[in-house]
């Protein structure tokens, strides 16, 4: 993963979605994991446990 | 009423104080435009005029802005005589109070300030002034204290250095005696110094590296001294809110998707949403944010010059 900062538009990533924001930005930050960087702008939802009814 | 007429009282008591207000060697000046204004509230004390001068220096837009200019080294006193008509009987009487004419050399900031300074030449800037002892003096108008209005401003052509003078680079000012006599407006500082007012630096953008629309390469340096902002500036930088983009021949805002560093060329990578305003041909203005954007981020004393990226085909 790169070292370097970069600073994400976070409305454009959140209206883009993670899937386009991936696409659009691997070949200008081919070392950096942007799925973890998109996490860090949008949060994944964590999963509600189940009831166990 | 007819053939009446109100007469203004003339004179004052001349009772003298042990603290008379003697205005020192003036040190620097602060141009202003027309309508600055720094009103009974911010001449309230030290705090309310440092804030307000500082605002001031760093207004986003140019028409609000104040320019200071310090570190005076001399004065040259070119004041004409006042205008004198002579009677046929003999009394002489004086007819105008002449023009204050003040030219004051300086070596800080030397071509690069001089050369700012000329793009006031022929405007319509007004002035105030301080002294070396944290009095600031300007035009009297009510409460408040305005920019001296001024017959011309001048920053004249710079003169080379001889064998035993350094290169001579001046600003002049002419204006009425009134404006610093019966209408003189002052404050006199003791909790700062108003050399720390300073005047804000251009921050020049240039391509450099390997462009590929819509991702481009930058660099950021200042104006006229050219010293790279990247050091300094890197990480506050690499933040797509200090960058503002738009469609030079429409002016639609261009989205920046990205700013980040690379330390490759010490600039920094713009991306750009192809999108909205973006040209695939045709020109794009690039800057750096507001002043107070920049500042707000801790840039500052900055203003950035926009660069113009054309897109072809």
């Amino acid at each position: 993963m790169g070292s370097f900062k970069i600073g994400f538009n976070k409305a454009y990533a959140k209206q883009i979605g993670k899937d386009k924001f991936i696409k659009e930005f691997k070949d200008v930050y081919p070392d950096h994991d942007l799925s973890a960087e998109y996490d860090k702008i949008v949060p994944p939802k964590e999963e509600k446990p189940k009831s166990g009814k | 009423m007819i053939n009446s007429y109100s007469c203004k009282a003339v004179g004052s008591n001349t009772g003298q104080s042990d603290c008379p207000l003697i205005i020192e060697k003036i040190a620097g000046a602060i141009l202003v435009w027309k309508d600055f204004v720094l009103s009974a509230a911010d001449l309230e004390s030290d705090t309310t005029l440092q804030a307000a001068l500082i605002a001031a220096a760093s207004a986003d837009l140019k028409k609000d802005r104040a320019f200071p200019v310090g570190n005076f080294v001399d004065i040259a006193d070119n004041t004409s005589d006042p205008e004198q008509q002579t009677f046929g009987y003999g009394p002489v009487v004086n007819t105008s109070d002449g023009i204050i004419g003040w030219a004051f050399p300086f070596l800080k900031g030397g071509l690069c300030l001089l050369k700012a300074l000329q793009s006031f030449n022929r405007s319509d800037i007004r002035v105030l002034f301080y002294d070396t002892a944290g009095t600031l003096f300007g035009w009297k108008v009510g409460d408040t204290l305005k920019g001296i209005p001024l017959i011309q401003f001048v920053a004249p052509p710079w003169k080379a250095a001889t064998g035993s003078t350094v290169m001579d680079t001046r600003v002049s000012f002419s204006f009425l005696p009134r404006y610093v006599n019966e209408e003189i407006g002052f404050y006199k500082t003791s909790d700062f110094s108003l050399d720390s007012i300073e005047g804000l630096q251009n921050a020049n953008i240039k391509l450099a590296g390997v462009q590929a629309k819509p991702v481009y390469k930058v660099k950021v340096a200042t104006g006229c001294s050219g010293i790279d902002l990247y050091d300094q500036y890197s990480a506050e930088l690499a933040d797509e809110a200090m960058w503002v983009a738009k469609n030079k021949a429409t002016g639609g805002a261009i989205t920046i998707t990205s700013v980040a560093v690379d330390a490759a060329i010490a600039g920094f990578t713009i991306t750009m949403a192809t999108t909205g305003g973006y040209p695939a041909v045709g020109s794009i203005e690039l800057n750096l944010a507001a002043v107070s954007v920049l500042t707000a981020a801790g840039i500052t004393g900055l203003e950035g010059i926009p660069l113009t990226i054309v897109n072809v085909a």
